[in-house]
């Protein structure tokens, strides 16, 4: 009975013991389900920022990271409707097109109304947030009093709501809200999570503005450098169009002290415009504004011309200087003078960094499947790279090294710009060298490269030539709001046998156009009035205008708009006085070949007269000096022969007069005379006389007339083109 | 305090008195006696089944804590050997309590309430340890530090020049290590 009852009472301490034991079990597990199911909302909530984390990072756009975010916080709390709100610039939040919508037709109403709502601060869900800077929540948002959209939202069949703020530091960019289809009591893990999603997208915001600021202070710093170049370039274009003047006054009057100084300035001068070119040539490629203006050429010639030029340089430091270019090289579509450039460049660079060596220019064609490739080579046995050198050569601003600016000058962006250049072009320079051994840079090129952006488009058909008296000399109005700029070119165009008005603005320049309807018109094209772009258009723009040619003159280098705005020839200041002088005469064909012949004599005038019209040239006649000085206030000829003796005005009083007038005194003038000339009339004549011709034997003489006047004319022209 | 402290205290009280005993010590203290390892369960509570094992045992309360420390080390042992095997005596053991043991403690257990530690090691032969807390359980550890001794086969003479129980206002456990005899 005791041993029943003591097993009894076991058996009772043993059950109660299992019980216990069955309910420490149980509080274990519903502690370890709990501590689970918290780990796996702690890892989803990971997973959510680190996704939206990734996606901040990466999205290229405010709008991509967003529309993830809207993705991912819908899938994480598993509510049908996301949409995203953003501040406008009055501090009110502005419904955006961006949602989450798990049934779009369901949410229609919804999605309706809320677009065509704005949210002040305090105003419904989003304005609370704006108002809060924090997550808010609302269990429903039927049953709230400050949610204005409550009816449409109970169309739609929405009940709870959250939203958050985009917090850009202390500022809410945007509002991110969410909607449910049951009522739902706040969730703190959800809120706190969500001010984390804010944050990350804030910093795309934040990264995005900085971005933008960066740009466009890029973009500021590479228009002030457009600017400057400009601002530096037009006095710089007035040193050296007004040194060239002096230069050749200089001599005319032999006066070979002044000349060579005046040479030098004339150099200097080219040197720092050439810096100033580069400056901008990088800054314009910075700033995506560079154009190439591809074109097929034969590229034999322009190996060719880059080894003639480069000779000189080549043979200063005794260095020889070799061509490989197989004869069946062909021809390639790209941009001829880019091309020429970074060659130019590449060959210069080695015969300055080479001493008694060997300069190798080469070039061959590599037959890909994809299109053919154009390698061409500037190897050198020069003083060679650094593996550190080599790695900085290409980058803007820097030389292999610095003492090299002081020791072989330049300025350190030519390699940068042309490999910009053959880049742009789908290629690339690549350099391989051994200190003390030499260089090779290569440059490839796709044999057909990719048309830039803008291709040029074909240049406007030259309109048909003005009717103009082939014995007046073609007028040409030059407008240009620099007053060196319009000086040199009435001085240079001047004497190239063309009369020249000029206009110091483009409102004055249109004015004249239409009254005086020049032979062409030079244009510059920034102005401060009318810039030229607007002038060209409105000569284009009238019928009474259109059909002049107009010649840009500019140091603007947009080609591909001048042209497309009917522009006949643009030129690149500083201007190629011959170059313009031969775009000129095309234009105006009978230009350049005017001759005036003064002479008393009827049979000697005819004589010249069909001698001359023979080789081409336009003839005025004049029987005595008088009348020579009224023909030259209608038109200035290209060239004079001039008699000594007539009545009224002899040729020593209208060669006193031609020198005394500014205009005139350029004008070449071959005396032909029979006097037999003493000391003094030779003292008279001094200066501004072309050739004395002692009138004789006529053939003879009218062979030798031709020759001194083709003479002539040809040196004037080869004396124009600027001394580089 | 953690469910896993009644653990180890049901556990030696089993094995040294009976499970009689057990029952009896949960009756005596008014205990419900469920306990999971991973609970959290009232100081009180640990107090009181103290308190009844001391009546029951006819020993001071503190002699029950450092007693039960005693002999709830060598199960710690055996359930987490890393950290023991980890060090060769028992001062380096000592010095990664609040580092290496009671941060685990933590990991295992969310929510303990461990003490901290701070030590005097300016005597490379005796070891001060300053504790403090309200549970005032200096005895407790006492035993533990006593277990680990005899864990490392280490002689080891240990008082307490302060005490919380004495009025001061931390305990100073004084721990000298006797070197083995070479």
């Amino acid at each position: 009975m005791e041993s029943l009852n003591d097993a009894d009472v076991q058996l009772a301490r043993l059950k109660k013991r299992l019980e216990r034991e069955q309910r420490a079990r149980a509080e274990s597990e519903a502690i370890a389900e709990k501590a689970l199911s918290e780990l796996y909302t702690r890892k989803r909530e990971i997973e959510l920022l680190q996704s939206i984390t990734v996606a901040a990072n990466e999205a290229s756009t405010v709008e991509g990271a967003m529309r993830t975010a809207l993705d991912r916080v819908c899938a994480h709390t598993r509510w049908p409707v996301g949409h995203v709100l953003l501040k406008d610039s009055a501090g009110v939040l502005i419904s955006t097109s961006l949602w989450h919508l798990d049934h779009p037709e369901r949410y229609e109403t919804f999605l309706k109304v809320s677009e065509a709502m704005t949210f002040a601060t305090g105003t419904g869900l989003p304005g609370r947030v704006l108002e809060d800077r924090r997550p808010a929540w609302i269990v429903d948002v039927t049953k709230d009093p400050n949610f204005p959209r409550s009816k449409a939202a109970q169309d739609s069949g929405l009940r709870a709501g959250f939203a958050f703020p985009v917090l850009v530091g202390e500022e809410v960019a945007a509002v991110i809200e969410f909607f449910s289809d049951e009522p739902a009591e706040p969730d703190d893990a959800v809120l706190s999570i969500m001010a984390h999603v804010g944050g990350q997208l804030g910093r795309v915001i934040e990264r995005r503005r900085a971005e933008d600021a960066l740009k466009l202070a890029s973009q500021h710093k590479s228009q002030f450098l457009a600017n400057m170049s400009h601002e530096l370039r037009t006095p710089l274009n007035a040193v050296i169009g007004i040194t060239e003047m002096l230069q050749e006054n200089a001599r005319d009057l032999d006066r070979d002290d002044e000349f060579e100084p005046l040479d030098r300035v004339v150099r200097a001068a080219r040197h720092l415009l050439a810096l100033i070119n580069d400056i901008l040539d990088l800054s314009k490629i910075e700033a995506g504004k560079m154009d190439l203006h591809v074109e097929a050429f034969a590229i034999a010639p322009v190996v060719q011309d880059v080894v003639n030029t480069v000779a000189t340089l080549a043979a200063r430091n005794e260095n020889a200087l070799g061509l490989e270019c197989p004869p069946g090289i062909g021809s390639m579509c790209a941009d001829q003078t880019r091309i020429r450039q970074a060659l130019l460049n590449l060959a210069s660079n080695a015969a300055k960094f080479t001493e008694k060596g060997t300069i190798t220019i080469s070039v061959s064609r590599t037959v890909a499947p994809t299109g053919d490739w154009i390698v061409f080579s500037v190897a050198d046995t020069g003083i060679g790279l650094t593996a550190e050198q080599k790695g900085r050569l290409f980058q803007d601003f820097v030389q292999a090294d610095a003492s090299t600016t002081r020791r072989y000058g330049g300025t350190g962006l030519g390699l940068a710009i042309s490999r910009r250049f053959c880049q742009m072009m789908g290629g690339d320079i690549t350099v391989e060298s051994e200190p003390g051994q030499g260089s090779t840079f290569t440059i490839r090129l796709p044999a057909e490269a990719t048309p830039s952006p803008a291709p040029v488009p074909a240049k406007a058909p030259q309109p048909p030539t003005r009717a103009t008296d082939p014995h007046q000399a073609p007028l040409i109005l030059v407008i240009d709001d620099d007053d060196s700029v319009r000086q040199v070119t009435t001085h240079f165009l001047a004497r190239e046998g063309f009369s020249v008005t000029t206009a110091s603005g483009g409102r004055e320049g249109l004015r004249l156009a239409r009254e005086l309807l020049p032979a062409a018109i030079t244009l510059d094209v920034m102005m401060p009035d009318l810039d030229g772009w607007t002038v060209l258009a409105a000569i284009k723009g009238d019928p009474a205008t259109a059909g002049i040619p107009v010649v840009l003159m500019t140091i603007v280098d947009e080609k591909n708009r001048g042209y497309s705005l009917g522009a006949a020839e643009y030129m690149v200041k500083p201007v190629d006085w011959s170059g313009l002088a031969g775009v000129l005469r095309g234009i105006c064909k009978s230009a350049g070949r005017d001759v005036l012949v003064v002479d008393d004599d009827d049979t000697m005038r005819a004589g010249l007269r069909r001698a001359l019209h023979e080789e081409g040239w336009q003839v005025t006649e004049a029987e005595n000096g008088r009348i020579a000085l009224a023909h030259l206030a209608e038109q200035r000829p290209d060239v004079m022969v001039v008699d000594l003796l007539m009545p009224e005005m002899d040729g020593f009083e209208l060669l006193d007069a031609l020198r005394s007038n500014g205009d005139w005194r350029d004008i070449p003038v071959l005396v032909l005379t029979a006097k037999d000339l003493t000391d003094e009339d030779r003292a008279r004549l001094n200066g501004g006389i072309e050739r004395i011709l002692q009138k004789r034997g006529r053939q003879e003489m009218l062979r030798e007339v031709l020759d001194v006047l083709e003479r002539c004319i040809e040196r004037r022209r080869r004396e124009s083109v600027a001394v580089p | 305090m953690k469910g896993v402290v009644f653990n180890l205290l049901e556990a030696v009280v089993r094995r040294d008195y009976g499970d009689d005993t057990w029952e009896a010590l949960l009756e005596a203290a008014d205990a419900d006696g469920a306990y999971s390892s991973l609970g959290n369960y009232p100081d009180e509570e640990m107090m009181k089944l103290v308190g009844a094992a001391s009546s029951a045992l006819k020993m001071p309360a503190d002699d029950v804590v450092r007693w039960f420390g005693r002999n709830a080390l060598p199960l710690l042992a055996e359930k987490h050997p890393h950290f023991f095997t980890a060090h060769k005596s028992t001062r380096p053991f000592l010095l990664t309590l609040n580092d290496v043991i009671h941060s685990e403690v933590r990991k295992l257990y969310p929510g303990a309430e461990v003490p901290v530690f701070t030590y005097d090691t300016s005597s490379s032969d005796v070891l001060l340890m300053h504790y403090r807390s309200p549970r005032k359980l200096c005895a407790l550890a006492e035993g533990f530090i006593e277990a680990t001794a005899a864990h490392y086969g280490e002689k080891l003479s240990l008082d307490q020049p302060e005490c919380m129980k004495r009025g001061d206002d931390r305990c100073v456990l004084r721990v000298s290590i006797r070197k083995p005899k070479a």
